[in-house]
């Protein structure tokens, strides 16, 4: 039987287009959590592999995307991500008889986390550059300057991001990349919430710094 | 270019960088929602932060990204059933291997040597019918000692299976790995 066990819980979207970006707090007063959707498939119910993968790929893909060059890539990715995550999922089922509420999630984040600084690590470079600013260094006319100079402090800002902490840049990624609150920030890297905080803070002043254009 | 304002109201500066990065609880947003109905500056330094961290984020993905997402779940399900096949043969591929290694470690080792007496008489008692008088054949007596060895040795096998198994069970995820 799919949907076995109802809970209530929340789905931040994951970020996209700045400025049309909507912190949607979606409610699954109707859905099934994590945990039951788990126990269906394992217990024989395929339907309900494909709604757990419908319903976090595109955080998955969010997270992932940071790390890889091609889109295929991100989508290899994602895919070893929920293999991964369900096969923790299975062990910890066998083990404990169950997973807390909320656990797969968050299994599912730092999986994918480290899945892409593996794959970041392997092929030797990461995603900073996009399709917006290969438009930007080919404007002319009168929004060049302007064009230009969103550039630079592009350039600054994630320069900036190179130079933070792993922990520091971790927190900031799943945040703006995976919109997550800071208590899923927290849970995915197994830090405090506090922790979670002050690592985003330290990261905050010194990409605000790149961006007035401070060395720092 | 002068510098943008990131804070008027010195209380809010956190917040406005946490709500530009990603959700807030629900308390706190409405507290700054409250805030920013009647204080312009923080409105204004609201979008810097909107700014700085459109500079962080990365474009929506492109319809190519997207078509390579669309087929996820079917495909994903896909590679996890052919894992399991894969599992499934685990154990008969383990054994088979067992074998041909136990095979091979004894050509090696009784190969080269002169057969003791025992062991002439058991290996005679099986090739006999099919071998000519003095010329054994040690390739099929050493194959029948692996029967043996099979036959009377169980859990030998059933040990080396079940840590290889554990192993890769083990392995193959930890939390704890940071990458």
């Amino acid at each position: 039987m799919l949907a076995r066990a109802m809970t209530d819980r929340s789905d931040a979207a994951p970020g996209g287009r700045r400025g049309q970006r909507a912190w949607t707090v979606i409610s699954g007063g109707g859905a099934a959590s994590d945990e039951a959707l788990l126990v269906d498939f394992f217990g024989g119910e395929a339907r309900a592999f494909g709604e757990l993968v419908s319903r976090h790929q595109r955080l998955v893909q969010a997270l992932v995307r940071r790390y890889v060059t091609r889109p295929e890539d991100a989508a290899d990715l994602a895919q070893a991500a929920f293999l991964r995550a369900f096969a923790a999922a299975r062990r910890s089922l066998a083990r404990k008889g169950g997973t807390q509420p909320g656990l797969f999630r968050a299994w599912l984040v730092r999986i994918a986390v480290n899945v892409g600084k593996n794959h970041a690590r392997d092929v030797g470079r990461w995603r900073f550059e996009s399709a917006e600013v290969l438009a930007e260094s080919a404007a002319t006319g009168p929004d060049a300057v302007a064009l230009l100079e969103r550039s630079e402090q592009r350039r600054r800002v994630r320069a900036a991001m190179g130079c933070l902490s792993v922990r520091q840049r971790e927190v900031v990624m799943l945040r703006v990349d995976g919109g997550l609150p800071f208590k899923e920030v927290a849970e995915a890297l197994r830090i405090t919430e506090n922790n979670a905080k002050v690592h985003f803070h330290h990261a905050v002043k010194r990409l605000k710094a790149a961006m007035e254009g401070e060395d720092g | 270019m002068s510098a943008p304002e990131f804070t008027h109201c010195a209380e809010m500066e956190a917040l406005l960088a946490e709500r530009a990065s990603g959700p807030l609880e629900a308390p706190e947003a409405a507290a700054l929602a409250r805030h920013l109905l009647g204080c312009a500056p923080c409105r204004t330094a609201a979008g810097h932060w909107e700014t700085l961290f459109s500079l962080v984020a990365l474009q929506p993905p492109t319809l190519k990204e997207e078509a390579a997402m669309r087929d996820l779940p079917s495909r994903t399900l896909l590679a996890w059933r052919l894992r399991e096949d894969r599992w499934k043969r685990v154990p008969v591929l383990a054994a088979s291997g067992l074998l041909a290694a136990a095979a091979v470690l004894l050509v090696v080792w009784h190969g080269p040597q002169r057969p003791t007496a025992v062991a002439s008489a058991a290996r005679v008692s099986v090739v006999a019918d099919s071998a000519t008088p003095g010329q054994l054949d040690w390739t099929d007596g050493a194959s029948w000692e692996v029967d043996e060895v099979e036959a009377t040795e169980p859990g030998a096998d059933d040990a080396t299976l079940d840590d290889g198994l554990a192993l890769e069970g083990d392995g193959a995820f930890s939390l704890g790995d940071s990458g």
